[in-house]
């Protein structure tokens, strides 16, 4: 009777702990799937809101390029009209290739190894991509225009950018939306906190009145020798 | 049985009731949202394939667009004055340069995909491709004189944004998944040396990414698609004269 008192006593607190151990498993299971989808969720309408403005930008360039379809097939427009259109077109062609000075609101970065630390070419890099990242709309690094083809690279204690040395400190200028650049530049865990950490002076500066030379026109920095256009 | 052992058992027997309830419980609240979350993750993704759909439609529209264009402008330089067919032709070099013209040439093309996952205790941060690994890939090639570079297709402006977001890639304004496929045009063999011997590569390959260098005799890039209006691109800015 002893015995069958104390074996009954010792399944049931078996069982006990079995059960115990599979609800904590299952409710840390439970705890990750719901994770998981929340995770799913979020990335899906991120996607969505990314994917509509798209579409809405689309929406606008076709708009735009049905205005300028119109004016070309207008039979009655004068080639004055004609002349001061393609001048337009032009000219913003030549702003978006760097080929002008411009001018307007953003901010300048400048970049500067503290003691020991020097600047390397990446930081410089993760910067000018975390500017276009915000919709940036021209670049330049000590008023070295940056173009398509721009390089930054280091080269013992300067930086080449379009093939011309750059001393420290490095100044970039950046035209956009200010208070969208400062912001993206400034996040927590952003490049700033990640420049600070390789022991560098970062300062952020928003201006009203940015100026970004036009690229150099020597010919060594802007060349399309080898490109041929695809009838 | 004793008083004592008859406590002993009813406690037990109190603590299998209670953690047979919470069991019972949890697997009913863990039921129940797991089938919200489902059922708003398919309404999500039918949202999206019907969001991108559309999307495909006004990039067929846009491309029609286009081309009717071009040949509004070839009727205007055939039958126009002299200086109309000048500021055309300017219009289209000014359109090879900035990138808003598909262009041809010799050059090499580069895949870069993440390393095969072998060991699933690895970090999986270890074996894909990050920002830092494209922009070096790029900055290598500008260094070494590419002319017109693209990313799975996407052109590369000054102000291109690319980011890296796990194992998709974000460029311009598409997303795109590895292989990462960068074409630039320049001289291929300094192209492909300069990418050899770099940094960046032999690192990722250190890391087992695959990195694939190869000289072409014709690469065709296409030109930046303008998704938004032109005159967004420009809009915050004012020439100066110097």
């Amino acid at each position: 009777m002893k015995v069958f008192k104390i074996s009954s006593l010792t399944v049931v607190c078996l069982l006990l702990g079995i059960i115990i151990a599979m609800q904590y498993r299952s409710v840390k299971v439970n705890n990750t799937l719901a994770v998981y989808e929340q995770q799913r969720v979020n990335d899906l309408i991120m996607e969505l809101l990314r994917e509509q403005e798209t579409n809405e930008q689309l929406t606008h360039r076709i708009e735009e390029l049905q205005k300028d379809l119109e004016f070309y097939r207008n039979d009655s427009k004068s080639d004055a009209e004609t002349i001061e259109k393609l001048n337009e077109e032009i000219l913003r062609l030549e702003i978006i290739a760097g080929l002008k000075t411009v001018k307007g609101r953003g901010v300048i970065v400048t970049i500067e190894g503290i003691g020991n630390a020097h600047v390397d070419d990446d930081n410089i890099l993760a910067v000018l991509n975390e500017l276009r990242a915000a919709d940036v709309q021209a670049l330049a690094v000590n008023d070295e225009r940056i173009i398509a083809t721009s390089e930054v690279r280091r080269a013992g204690g300067y930086m080449m950018v379009n093939g011309r040395k750059l001393l420290p400190p490095y100044v970039i200028k950046a035209i956009a939306d200010p208070d969208n650049l400062e912001g993206s530049l400034k996040i927590m865990d952003g490049v700033v906190d990640m420049l600070k950490y390789y022991n560098l002076k970062v300062e952020v500066k928003k201006e009203e009145n940015v100026i970004i030379p036009a690229v150099r026109s020597d010919g060594t920095v802007l060349r399309y020798d080898l490109l041929e256009p695809v009838e | 049985m004793s008083d004592k052992s008859k406590g002993i058992i009813f406690v037990v027997f109190i603590i299998l009731g209670m953690v047979i309830t919470m069991q019972f419980r949890t697997i009913l609240s863990a039921r129940q949202p797991s089938v919200i979350g489902e059922s708003s993750i398919q309404k999500l993704t039918d949202e999206l394939e019907q969001i991108r759909a559309e999307g495909l439609k006004l990039h067929e529209q846009l491309q029609q667009i286009e081309k009717e264009i071009e040949e509004a402008e070839r009727q205007m330089s055939n039958d126009s004055n002299p200086i109309v067919n000048e500021l055309l032709k300017t219009k289209d070099k000014l359109e090879l340069i900035s990138g808003f013209l598909d262009v041809k040439g010799r050059g090499v093309v580069v895949t870069l995909n993440d390393a095969p996952a072998r060991d699933p205790d690895m970090d999986p941060n270890e074996l894909i491709i990050h920002d830092g690994d494209i922009s070096a890939v790029l900055n290598e090639l500008k260094a070494a004189g590419a002319q017109a570079i693209s990313i799975n297709d996407e052109r590369i402006m000054a102000t291109s944004k690319q980011i890296c977001a796990g194992p998709t890639i974000l460029i311009n304004r598409n997303r795109y998944p590895v292989p990462y496929i960068i074409k630039a045009i320049g001289d291929p063999d300094l192209l492909s040396q300069a990418l050899e011997e770099s940094e960046a590569v032999v690192i990722m390959r250190l890391y087992n990414i695959r990195v694939d260098i190869k000289k072409e005799d014709e690469i065709v890039i296409p030109k930046f698609k303008a998704y938004k209006n032109v005159d967004s691109m420009i809009s915050g800015m004012e020439v100066i004269e110097k």
